[in-house]
């Protein structure tokens, strides 16, 4: 049994009602929200155009859960463009947010990929879950940095791609403390199968975890000394609760005596992607 | 989060008798990182980071020493006067309790 099967089947992923929700809803119209089925957690997901609808409904097939359409919200909504606006950018929203911006189909339906296997991935229980966005090079090591910075992240992400980083879209990681890996992966096989952009190889599922960026007030980066950085990161670490925090603590203080631990100001989208580049071509 | 205990404020002094013992796991989780406790308050919900000397005085809390035996064993491990230590250990212990940190047991 997994930590997965612990939670309830069918499990209708709620949406936060809020005045910016109202404003995207109000904003075009919407077509059939599509429920889909990621892990135990049921989602939806919705299209602006027919052509969008009928794409999201063919791309998403093998992970539909038709009996659940019309008992779902629209967590995430997906706009693709007309042919009119072909040079457009196809947009995922989460809830409000906008959190993939692409110009190619095939990479927009990764993103979703990506971001459908958020839900599951908070409900798993047996490794570290952080609310961090994971950037890594071609030298295979991972640095997170605060998942508050993740949109700052994703409008910089053409910037990174060319500097040769890559960029995760999820704004939660797998983190397992004690080989020091970061799990890429989607955590639902049905959902990794969509997944098959050349991009995403077996090597790059599990990557060593590098540089652990914490969000800090000062106006400038530093490392921390390994118990500040312990209490810095155990903030980040979303189903500490859910682990007790003994295991949490236990398995982080291990990982402190691995790991570099900077703190990193509030930047500019400019100096936050200029930051990136350096530290991940720091980590060698 | 809170960093090591306040050793500036007021506060009355124990009995030289009392016993005091660190909160058993769940109530209070710890760990020792580089001579530094990181303790986590279950009830508050707080994370602690205790300097090396409250770290120190932290483990010493096993509910068995009396305060007395303590800073003896204190001062003489850092060649100090037991009046010294007997403050300050005083001092660390009240903010300790204060944080539900440790309890005292007699």
């Amino acid at each position: 049994m997994t930590a997965l099967d612990l939670v309830q089947q069918d499990t209708v992923l709620p949406q936060m009602l809020s005045a910016c929700q109202g404003k995207l809803d109000e904003s075009r119209p919407w077509h059939t929200i599509l429920a889909v089925r990621t892990g135990p957690v049921i989602v939806g997901v919705r299209a602006d155009t027919a052509e969008t609808s009928a794409w999201l409904e063919s791309a998403l097939e093998p992970v539909r859960a038709r009996e659940f359409d019309g008992k779902v919200w629209p967590n995430f909504s997906v706009t693709l463009g007309s042919q009119s606006r072909r040079e457009s950018l196809m947009l995922v929203y989460h809830d409000h947010e906008i959190v993939g911006r692409r110009r190619e189909r095939r990479a927009l339906l990764g993103d979703l990929v990506e971001l459908l296997d958020e839900g599951p991935r908070l409900l798993q229980s047996d490794r570290v879950i952080v609310h961090a966005s994971a950037i890594w090079g071609s030298g295979g090591q991972v640095l997170l940095i605060p998942g508050t910075l993740h949109t700052n992240v994703l409008m910089r992400r053409s910037q990174l791609e060319d500097a040769g980083l890559h960029v995760g879209l999820s704004r939660t990681q797998v983190v397992d403390l004690s080989s020091l890996t970061v799990t890429m992966g989607c955590v639902d096989p049905a959902l990794a199968e969509l997944d098959s952009s050349p991009a995403k190889s077996s090597d790059d599922q599990s990557l060593r975890l590098h540089t652990w960026c914490v969000p800090a007030t000062g106006d400038q980066i530093f490392d921390l000394r390994a118990p500040e950085a312990m209490v810095a990161v155990a903030g980040m670490v979303l189903n500490r609760y859910v682990l007790g925090m003994g295991t949490t603590l236990r398995g982080l203080a291990g990982a402190m005596r691995e790991i570099r631990v900077a703190t990193l100001p509030p930047l500019s989208t400019g100096a936050l992607a200029a930051t990136m580049i350096e530290l991940v071509a720091s980590m060698g | 989060m809170t960093s090591s205990p306040d050793t500036s404020q007021a506060f009355t002094p124990l009995d030289p008798a009392t016993v005091v013992q660190r909160k058993p796991a769940p109530l209070v989780e710890w760990v020792e990182v580089e001579g530094e406790v990181v303790a986590y308050n279950e009830e508050t919900q707080d994370l602690h980071l205790l300097d090396p000397i409250a770290s120190l005085i932290f483990q010493l809390c096993d509910g068995i020493a009396t305060l007395s035996e303590t800073t003896t064993d204190l001062a003489q491990a850092f060649d100090q006067p037991a009046e010294v230590i007997t403050r300050d250990v005083d001092a660390c212990l009240a903010n300790l309790l204060a944080l539900g940190l440790v309890e005292v047991v007699a």
